[in-house]
């Protein structure tokens, strides 16, 4: 057996793209935790670096205001220190001395005295070069310029030495200080304006670059700028701090930050926590690319072989892995599966390979038992049956009986396979043995019922269609019994279907009498039967008009070639299809009959010819069959004119009556070995017959003739020697004792004849055949 | 198409739907075990109507049942059969064997 290729009819994938799919995928969900996990620790490290940046930034500018304190805390003392000075110029108006500068503040009076209202323009030498106030007096000159001299000369030379007093009434003076770093450089330049009146430095104007990058202003508390307002802040500097130390007007120191400067370390910090983490990332994607590899490596190269192994025999189907993790249990599992498969597949190579011998064996008793008969096919016959590859239960055979009769087969048994064609050889056997004696087709049918009923379970029956065509009266007989309609094509009278009016053989035994339809059939008639295998490719009345194709009247080569040609075309069609068997026969011109010799007479004991039309005589069974004696007294009695349906009728009721008598008369055979089966039953009726000294049978027959015109009815008496039988009790057991022999045979007599009666010992009978009106002939 | 039986609201009642052939004979079994079993079920009845097709192993699963249902003292009713498998039953003459109810 060959183990279907499961793989063959699948397109591939290289299992290695495959893999590489599953390694990406893998790929994907390590690299992108990953990256997460390193995305929040940059983001948490750039938290980290900003709130460090921001506490440099604050450090720097907490050292900036405290530098700006100190400056603008020594410049306003130095002019508080200056005004003290310049207030010895006029004692008179002062307060006595020693008195602090807040309090010469609280004398504006005096200030203004002093220090008239006015713009001055002052060299750093503290002369005056221009004024736009009244014009002073000189007193008051020297005053100034010895104010502007010692605040701007003693404490920061070397800086800007312009001064200016703030305009309208307040005495103020504009002044200007360097804010120097702790390293002694020039920080800023602080300017303001110094409202001596109210003890106020409110700032005026302060330009410088600071640290290179950036500026610092001055703010009151509402926001307003005291000092620098150009160039604008930087985005983000927030305000200091109030400056308390001023006292007395609130300060804002506000600062400019040089970002780039203050910025740098955190940006080198930044732009290397970057690059590291970009390494980082892309070392961590590297990794989980090999790791994802290695992941699937195993899986992959699994997955290859078991691919492979599919194509490879069984026993060598076994997976390699160098693997010791869970790929293993799978290669481990998947091995024993194989074995186990393996050995599964051995045992159903074998039994398959039996059930083929078997099935070859049957096949090949089928021929043989079929093959003799379908040979032997005359000319204007000819049946088949198209196998599939496997026996499904469809046969078909031929039998040639006595007298120029011919005898049919068809049959179809249930599903398929050995069991299919088990069924089939005890109906052919049957069929074979009778048909040769010309039994009739109920008898055929019942021996095939018990047969089948007997060795097969209930669910089994075979389907069967029996023909028996006597050419020499044009009488065709037809059994069926489960499957489709036949249909005969009469010359010149259309079609008739013959449907199944019987249970398929091996259901049930006894009941109903067998149905067997007979008509006669005039030369040109031409039957077609077939199994259900033709109904499956031709549902309904397709068939019969696919099959006759209005060939009715052709040569029946051409018919049956069509035939032929129809099913095959239909089959190549079909990807299943049951076995179909056919049979298509023709009832030929009468010329060139054959008609089987006479048997001899020697067995006859005596033969009167009464020339009133009746005849009687004995007859010895061990020298003369009853199946040679009957043609050749039915052939007697034609000649005197007894024809058509009651020569048909007389030979099937003769040959009854005369087995009856023969086999429990003078044979002596019980009637109940008759379930045995018909071939038992011959072997043993051959035994009794070989021993049988002697004995003979008495039969007589009357004819009955209008005076123009053919037989009417016709009597027949046959006496045995036996002690005969009960028929009292038979006839009150009718009709149920029909399937029981030995009722099954007096049942038909029964039903054949017109009257039946017996003598009181029950070993003679007489029966009484009639010509029916409604049959032709 | 395989067959598939469903029990009916009706005791004893089988609806039938597919194609009725030798692989239905599991679950033919099954399905039909239990209404055997049944006590006071004097008929099995079989709706066919949905039943596309039927082949002679179905046809033997029939005798099978019936042949079971017959020892219990039941009878197997064939009910609406589908006009393809009605004339299938006509072919193999089971109206001799079962009661066949046409819908």
């Amino acid at each position: 057996m060959n183990l279907p290729d499961v793989g063959a009819n699948t397109a591939r994938k290289a299992p290695g793209a495959r893999f590489l799919s599953l390694q990406i995928r893998i790929f994907l969900a390590f690299g992108i935790s990953i990256a997460l996990l390193l995305a929040a620790g940059g983001w948490a490290a750039m938290r980290a670096f900003n709130a460090t940046e921001r506490r440099q930034v604050e450090a720097q500018q907490q050292h900036l205001v405290s530098l700006l304190a100190q400056t603008v805390d020594a410049t306003f003392s130095t002019c508080l220190e200056a005004l003290a000075s310049a207030a010895q110029s006029c004692p008179d108006r002062l307060p006595a001395q020693g008195r602090t500068a807040r309090q010469w503040l609280e004398h504006r009076d005096v200030l203004r005295a002093l220090f008239p209202s006015g713009s001055y323009l002052a060299r750093p030498d503290g002369r005056i070069v221009a004024s736009q106030s009244e014009d002073l007096p000189a007193p008051a000159t020297g005053r100034l310029e010895a104010f502007f001299r010692q605040v701007a000369v003693a404490r920061h030379p070397g800086i800007s030495r312009t001064f200016q007093l703030g305009p309208g009434g307040t005495a103020a003076v504009v002044m200007a200080a360097p804010c120097l770093g702790p390293d002694g450089q020039t920080r800023l330049i602080l300017a303001g304006r110094l409202d001596l009146a109210h003890d106020a430095f409110l700032g005026a104007l302060v330009q410088e670059r600071l640290m290179g990058g950036g500026y610092v202003t001055l703010e009151d508390g509402t926001g307003h700028t005291l000092l620098g307002a150009s160039p604008p802040r930087s985005t983000g500097a927030p305000p200091l701090t109030t400056h308390r130390r001023l006292a007395t007007v609130p300060w804002v120191v506000v600062a400019s930050i040089p970002e780039a400067a203050t910025h740098a370390p955190i940006l080198r910090l930044r732009r290397i926590l970057q690059a590291s983490s970009a390494l980082a990332m892309l070392v961590a994607l590297a990794l989980t690319w090999l790791l994802s590899h290695g992941l699937t490596r195993n899986l992959e190269a699994f997955t290859r072989q078991l691919e492979d192994a599919a194509d490879r025999p069984p026993g060598q189907r076994t997976i390699l892995t160098r693997a010791h993790d869970e790929t293993r249990i799978l290669v481990d599992a998947f091995n024993g599966l194989m074995t186990r498969l393996d050995q599964k597949a051995a045992t159903i190579q074998e039994a398959r390979a039996r059930n083929d011998q078997e099935l070859a064996l049957a096949k090949h008793v089928l021929q043989r038992l079929v093959e003799p008969g379908l040979a032997a096919l005359p000319s204007h016959f000819h049946m088949e049956t198209l196998r599939t590859e496997r026996i499904n239960g469809d046969a078909c055979t031929y039998r040639q009986g006595p007298g120029g009769l011919h005898f049919g087969l068809l049959c179809d048994a249930t599903g398929h396979g050995l069991t299919a064609g088990i069924s089939t050889l005890p109906a052919i056997q049957a069929f074979l043995t009778m048909a040769r004696r010309d039994v009739p087709l109920e008898t055929i049918y019942r021996e095939i019922n018990q047969r089948i009923h007997q060795l097969m379970p209930v669910d089994r029956f075979l389907c069967l269609f029996l023909i028996r065509l006597d050419l020499r009266n044009g009488v065709l007989s037809l059994l069926n019994a489960g499957l489709p309609d036949a249909i005969l094509s009469l010359p010149g009278a259309g079609r008739r279907r013959f449907p199944s009016r019987n249970l398929p053989a091996g259901i049930r035994v006894g009941g109903q009498a067998p149905e067997v339809e007979t008509v006669a059939v005039p030369p040109g008639s031409r039957l077609l039967a077939f199994t259900d295998g033709v109904l499956d490719l031709f549902p309904g009345t397709e068939a019969e008009t696919r099959l006759f194709q209005g060939l009715d009247g052709a040569p029946l080569e051409v018919h049956r070639d069509a035939i032929r040609e129809t099913l095959a075309l239909a089959i190549e069609n079909r990807e299943q299809h049951d076995d179909v068997s056919w049979a298509l026969w023709e009832v030929p011109e009468p010329v060139g009959l054959t008609v089987p010799a006479a048997p001899e007479a020697s067995g006859l004991a005596s033969i009167e010819r009464d020339e009133s039309l009746a005849l009687a005589l004995d007859f010895q069974p061990g020298r003369i069959a009853v199946r040679d004696l009957v043609p050749e007294v039915v052939r007697l009695l034609a000649a005197r004119g007894v024809s058509g349906s009651l020569e048909q009728v007389l030979a099937l009721t003769l040959s009854e009556a005369l087995h009856n008598a023969v086999d429990h008369g003078v044979l002596h055979l019980d009637p109940a070995l008759k379930p045995l089966g018909f071939e038992a039953y011959e072997a043993i009726r051959k035994l009794h017959l070989a021993a049988l000294p002697g004995g003979s049978v008495h039969l007589e027959i009357q004819l009955w003739t209008l005076p123009s015109g053919p037989v009417q009815d016709v009597v027949v008496t046959v006496e045995d020697p036996g002690p005969g039988f009960d028929w009292q009790s038979w006839e009150q057991s009718q009709p149920g004792g029909a399937g029981a022999p030995p009722g099954r045979g007096l049942a038909l007599l029964k039903a054949l004849s017109r009257e039946l009666t017996f003598n009181a010992a029950g070993n003679r009978i007489r029966f009484t055949l009639a010509r029916r009106t409604d049959t032709a002939g | 198409m395989t067959l598939l039986i469903h029990s009916d609201a009706q005791p004893g009642v089988l609806r039938m739907e597919g194609t009725f052939t030798f692989e239905a004979h599991s679950a033919f079994k099954t399905a039909t075990a239990g209404l055997l079993e049944t006590p006071g079920l004097s008929a099995i009845t079989l709706d066919l109507s949905a039943v596309s097709y039927m082949d002679s192993a179905a046809l033997g699963m029939l005798l099978l049942i019936r042949e079971r249902a017959e020892a219990k003292g039941q009878k197997v009713i064939l009910s609406r059969p589908s006009p393809t498998v009605m004339t299938i039953l006509q072919v193999v003459q089971f109206g001799k064997l079962f009661e066949i109810r046409e819908g």
